[in-house]
């Protein structure tokens, strides 16, 4: 028997196989985007920093809806042109449509581009300040010994040293080549010592246990059993003597890495330790961000400006961003205070102390505080300069990646699934325009009904969309 | 085809996910005691160096215990259980049952196995990356599980990322499954075949497909945040000013631990379900078949296993009443788990009165169907005291929530599984599995589970915590407390000689199995021929096909002229009437148009 | 439904009427956002949304054809509905703080900030 109904519906439920199929897929796909969309809103509602509101571009987003639903348009005219048994303009719509497809693609690359080189840092104090190109590298000097834990040690950290390749000795005076291949010869090494060692252990252990063992039948040899266990001491001594962690001293000059702060575990002034437990001690020389400030600036979020509207005037931004920055953030305050006391006291006409009030209402109001308290996008060419971060005022700092904030994080999954989708189902209108020639000449009800389901996905990536943008660009 | 190698994949892993269970079980019982042997052998070939990471002298120490917790739990529930319950009999019986020749998208039905092959093979290699597997429990809540093995350069070759990596791959397996499964329901159904002639198995894989399609993606979304979180430094579950190992974690922040548990018990609990559904839709149709009478409530079973369905989706929350939660929202799901207990409940008596004067075949099949019931409802009444909160504060990750679900899914779905096994073995092989086997391996089967899981009720009761890698040493040091003088056999033990107890039984268990590997390798060469196509005197479409079924299914399209339980039907030639065979000038049914139809 | 080339007239003034819907009703939702004030943010977004779920609407009644399609698969899209709706609503109830008796604020993050 052949499997029936692949083309034709079945009677009493009017539909084909594939039509169900598609329809059940989808539904599973609105439980996926649910749950992205359930998650945003809690996000959204959870969130204890300022949810970042207006701060897409809305042109990209706005250009690739109005191009997703004019290929949704297309695809319908594909499967129309189909249905009359037109299959040219079957086969231009269905170009019109995978064009549509890559535009989109293009945008968002362009996008996500423009995301990954921008970079934000937040200092103690929670101000911020947003700018490009960061070099974040922690310049530590005088290094005259490294020590390896071989339970994780790799060799990456040798990128980072500056000039000629180092040279070491190990404890015995005997000069290495640190390579990757050595850190692993040297961790089977201490495998097999321990296992060795751990042997030995085991093995008096388990003597020991005969003698307590037998000990009803023919009485305990207290003598040697003290023997044995003097010996199991010793033997975990010995075991325990097996250690992971390799001390290699440079042999020449000492060396200078500049790490990068995300390879370090942590770092003080002594000690430098890499995030695979290598551990190296010299002197701290430079740990300042050199950023390429400044783009856009955010004092919202200032311990204690819940409470004083004055709470910013002073915020560790503005050591580095200058006093103009500052000049022009405080008339910028006083202009958005000004406007803000005026609207509120021409609508609340009878309040005593109406300033007071009036400003007490503005710290819980979310746009006055956009108003006054953050700018984006300066003028690029005359805001660029370069200001060297001291380490000890950066709280975090990333680029507008998922690891910036949950906002963008929910806004990199949701769009890249998105686009995965916007791929997915491209490639498969692809294939029945340059391979639906054949099923067309066999069977054209065939060709429409497979159409069909790749219209129905790529309507439903549509739909998605329609709601991805409002969410992530306009509310 | 698709269903034989969906059944020996999980049986595999079904043993693979045990074999780690009596490790822990050594650990818990005999914490003190080294391992030797083979057992020590398996384990100095792990990642990360072997013994020296994971014994301590000689002995199981927390890490491994964690690993092989996350492990068993993941492996039997994701690897072994749906697998060889939903994938396994839902695609060798299903098309059978409807009359379908095969399910409605077969190349969709092998990307679905291949995936789960796949997820299921990086999950098992898993182990010897030199973190070790994955180890923040089945459930893997954040932030412990972003957290975890964050140490060394290379985070994705960690046993925590590719514990989401393979598990984004079975997710997307059961998926394509359930897609696979609704549709053929839906539309390859035999002529003749309504929806209200449909077999309750048939009714209970379409559920369960249900669960899968709707209750999978939220999960889907979780691993894959879970990822970003671990790969990409995002912290959608990361809150502020999270300390781990005494460092302030360089994250932003700002997320949010809760979501994790509730996009993961959004699965979870429907998931529970995946597992019950086909085990009470087996012994659905073993039960009428040896009773040799009809399903009782046949229609009734239908309604409840659709309300269940239903309910099942909303009940969630009730794994999460630590979390603070308010008392509406805590109401509310203690509400609907309480009303979710109704059509469980509707099913199993259902199959009980099902029993009632019949004259029962006790064949091995029937065996492990009748003790499918009570051990399924000593799981499922125990389970009603944890849906209220008051009571789970008491008892929440203690070994009576252990025992609870364990009765549900070991004596339960596995014991129905087997059912499955030994009743459609002669369908798919041609040949019947040995009786005398089967009555070995059932009676110490029976008597061992009892053994495991009956004391850990007691301990739970008692607080013991279910993640004590050493059996609960220091609480036994400090209660001091003997067991209950009315037990059988404890008098003058301590509660921790109960640990002993359950080791042993497991390992009783675990040498019952053996006949039953006999029995299912030897039967299919030197098993006793079948002399018809239907062994039993069954009435369902499955035993009308040839055995084994061809490619095709069916020798020629069948056509169904009544329901599917007609046992005993007065008056008639023998006691039972195939859904096949037409009363005397009963007209060939046609499929009646959809009277809405729509014209373009 | 199955048809033959004769049966079938063209769908293309409908699909094009409603293409053109949604292009405007796009440029709505864009213009409210940006330049009207609906009175808070809540009518705002409120507003958005709603834009959105009846744009939603079209695109599933009438590219979709889900206005010609009966029985099945409404009944499972109904379900689908249903538990996407529960999911939301129970995630957020269970973000209500119990001991105050209300909801995080929206968007008033400042004033918790922990680190």
């Amino acid at each position: 028997m052949e499997i029936p109904y692949t083309v034709t519906a079945r009677p009493d439920t009017g539909l084909w196989n594939a039509k169900i199929g598609i329809w059940l897929f989808l539904a599973s796909e609105v439980m996926l985007f649910g749950g992205l969309f359930s998650s945003y809103i809690f996000l959204r509602v959870g969130a204890d920093y300022p949810w970042p509101f207006h701060e897409l571009h809305v042109w990209p987003g706005l250009t690739n809806t109005f191009v997703l639903i004019a290929s949704s348009v297309t695809v319908l005219m594909a499967l129309d042109s189909l249905k009359l048994r037109k299959y040219g303009a079957y086969k231009m719509y269905m170009v019109l449509t995978i064009l549509c497809a890559l535009i989109f693609m293009g945008l968002k690359s362009f996008e996500y581009y423009g995301k990954f080189t921008h970079w934000g840092v937040k200092l103690k104090d929670n101000s911020f300040v947003d700018g490009h190109e960061p070099h974040d590298h922690v310049a530590f000097g005088k290094v005259a010994t490294v020590t390896l834990n071989l339970e994780h040690a790799e060799a990456e950290w040798l990128k980072e040293v500056k000039g000629a390749a180092p040279k070491f000795k190990d404890a015995s005076g005997k000069s290495v080549e640190l390579t990757a291949g050595l850190v692993d010869d040297l961790r089977s090494q201490w495998h097999k010592d321990w296992q060795t060692a751990e042997g030995a252990v085991l093995e008096v252990n388990d003597k020991i246990r005969d003698i307590k063992d037998s000990a009803e039948q023919h009485g305990i040899d207290e003598s040697a059993l003290k023997a044995l266990e003097a010996k199991l001491a010793d033997a975990k001594k010995a075991r325990d003597a097996v250690t992971s962690s390799v001390k290699l001293t440079v042999d020449g000059a000492p060396i200078l890495v500049e790490a990068t702060r995300g390879h370090l575990r942590h770092w003080t002034k002594k000690e430098l330790v890499y995030r695979d437990g290598t551990k190296l001690d010299g002197e701290l020389e430079n740990d300042h961000l050199d950023f390429h400030a400044v783009t856009g600036w955010d004092v919202r979020a200032v311990k204690g400006l819940d409470e004083n509207i004055n709470a910013a005037d002073n915020a560790l931004i503005w050591k580095y961003l200058g006093e103009d920055k500052r000049q022009a953030f405080l008339k910028q305050k006083k202009e958005a205070i000004d406007a803000w006391v005026s609207k509120y006291s021409s609508k609340h006409k009878n309040v005593p102390n109406v300033e007071e009030v009036a400003i007490a209402a503005a710290l819980k109001d979310p746009d006055f505080l956009r108003e006054g308290f953050r700018q984006r996008e300066d003028d690029h060419s005359t805001a660029h300069f370069v200001t060297p971060v001291a380490n000890e005022d950066i709280k975090f700092y990333s680029n507008y990646t998922p690891r910036m904030n949950p906002y963008y994080a929910i806004y990199f999954m949701m769009t890249g699934l998105h686009g995965l989708h916007v791929i997915g189902g491209a490639s498969v209108l692809a294939y029945f325009l340059c391979f639906g020639r054949k099923m067309y000449e066999k069977d054209p009800e065939h060709l429409c009904n497979r159409v069909e389901v790749g219209g129905l996905f790529w309507h439903f990536v549509d739909l998605v969309w329609i709601f991805l943008f409002p969410v992530f660009y306009l509310l | 085809m698709i269903g034989y190698q969906y059944g020996v994949t999980s049986l595999a892993f079904l043993m693979f996910g045990f074999i780690l269970m009596m490790y822990m079980r050594w650990s818990i019982a005999y914490p003190d005691r080294e391992l030797t042997g083979i057992a020590r052998w398996i384990i100095n070939h792990l990642g990360g160096g072997g013994a020296q990471k994971w014994l301590s002298e000689g002995r199981i120490n927390g890490d491994l215990y964690n690993m092989f917790g996350a492990m068993h739990g993941t492996i039997m529930v994701f690897l072994g259980i749906v697998p060889v319950a939903f994938g396994a009999f839902g695609n060798f019986v299903t098309p059978l049952q409807i009359g379908a020749p095969d399910m409605a998208f077969p190349r969709l039905n092998m990307a679905s196995y291949w995936l789960y092959l796949i997820g299921g093979i990086m999950m098992f290699c898993s182990f010897f990356l030199p973190t070790g597997a994955a180890m923040a429990g089945w459930t893997n809540y954040s932030p412990l599980a972003t957290t975890i093995h964050f140490d060394g350069a290379e985070i994705f070759w960690t046993g925590q990322t590719q514990w989401l990596v393979s598990m984004v791959l079975i997710i997307s397996s059961s998926l394509l499954g359930a897609v696979n499964f609704i549709t053929t329901i839906f539309n390859l159904r035999a002529r003749g075949m309504t929806w209200m002639r449909m077999s309750f198995f048939v009714w209970a894989m379409l559920v369960t497909g249900f669960l899968l399609l709707l209750a999978f993606p939220p999960l889907e979304v979780a691993a894959l945040m879970q990822l970003s979180d671990r790969l990409f430094q995002s912290s959608f579950f990361l809150p502020s000013g999270l300390v781990v190992s005494n460092q302030l974690m360089d994250v932003a922040g700002g997320g949010s631990p809760l979501l994790y548990q509730h996009l993961f018990w959004f699965l979870a609990h429907p998931e529970v379900y995946v597992l019950i559904l086909p085990a009470i839709a087996i012994v659905a149709e073993i039960i009428p078949n040896n009773t040799r009478k009809p399903l009782w409530g046949h229609h009734t079973m239908i309604y409840a296993v659709l309300v269940l369905g239903f309910l099942a989706f909303i009940v969630w929350a009730h794994h999460m009443y630590m979390t603070g939660m308010g008392s509406v929202v805590s109401t509310f799901f203690q509400t609907t788990t309480v009303l979710i207990s109704v059509p469980s409940v509707v099913l199993v008596t259902c199959l009980l009165i099902s029993l009632w004067g019949g004259s029962i075949r006790f064949n091995v099949p029937m065996l492990f169907a009748s003790a499918f019931l009570p051990m399924f409802g000593i799981g499922g009444l125990t389970g009603l005291p944890l849906a209220f909160n008051l009571i789970d504060l008491h008892l929440h990750d203690t070994y009576y929530v252990i025992a609870h679900f364990h009765y549900i899914v070991a004596p339960g779905t596995i014991f129905a599984v087997f059912a499955g096994i030994y009743y459609w073995f002669p369908k798919a092989t041609g040949r019947m599995m040995s009786t005398w086997l089967g009555h070995l391996h059932f009676w110490p089967s029976l008597l061992f589970m009892n053994v495991v899981f009956a004391p850990m009720f007691i301990q739970g009761l008692h607080g013991f915590h279910r993640r004590w890698y050493n059996g609960g040493i220091a609480y036994e040091q400090i209660a001091k407390v003997k067991l209950p003088d009315w037990l059988p056999f404890c008098e003058g033990h301590d509660y921790l000689w109960l640990n002993e107890v359950i080791t042993w039984g497991a390992y009783g268990l675990a040498l019952a199995q053996i006949p039953f590997i006999w029995n299912f390798f030897s039967s299919i060469f030197i098993g006793r021929k079948v002399t018809s196509d239907n062994p039993w005197d069954a009435t369902t479409l499955e035993w009308s096909t040839p055995t084994p079924p061809p490619h095709g299914n069916f020798a020629s399209e069948p056509v169904v002229y009544r329901g599917p339980y007609e046992y005993s039907v007065p008056g008639g030639a023998r006691d039972f009437t195939p859904q096949w065979q037409p009363d005397p000038g009963q007209p060939e049914p046609v499929l009646e148009p959809v009277s809405e139809g729509h014209a373009h | 439904m199955s048809h033959s080339a004769g049966e079938y007239k063209s769908h293309a003034p409908i699909f094009l009427k409603v293409g053109a819907a949604l292009f405007a009703l796009t440029g709505l939702t864009v213009y409210v956002a940006y330049h009207v004030d609906l009175g808070n943010h809540a009518a705002n977004m409120a507003f958005g949304l709603f834009i959105a779920a009846f744009k939603c609407t079209l695109v599933a009644l009438i590219f979709m054809h889900l206005k010609e399609e009966r029985g099945l698969i409404y009944k499972f899209l109904l379900f689908t509905v249903v538990f996407f709706l529960a999911m939301v609503f129970l995630f957020v109830l269970c973000l209500k703080d119990p001991i105050h008796n209300k909801f995080p604020e929206i968007n008033m993050p400042w004033s918790k900030v922990i680190n």
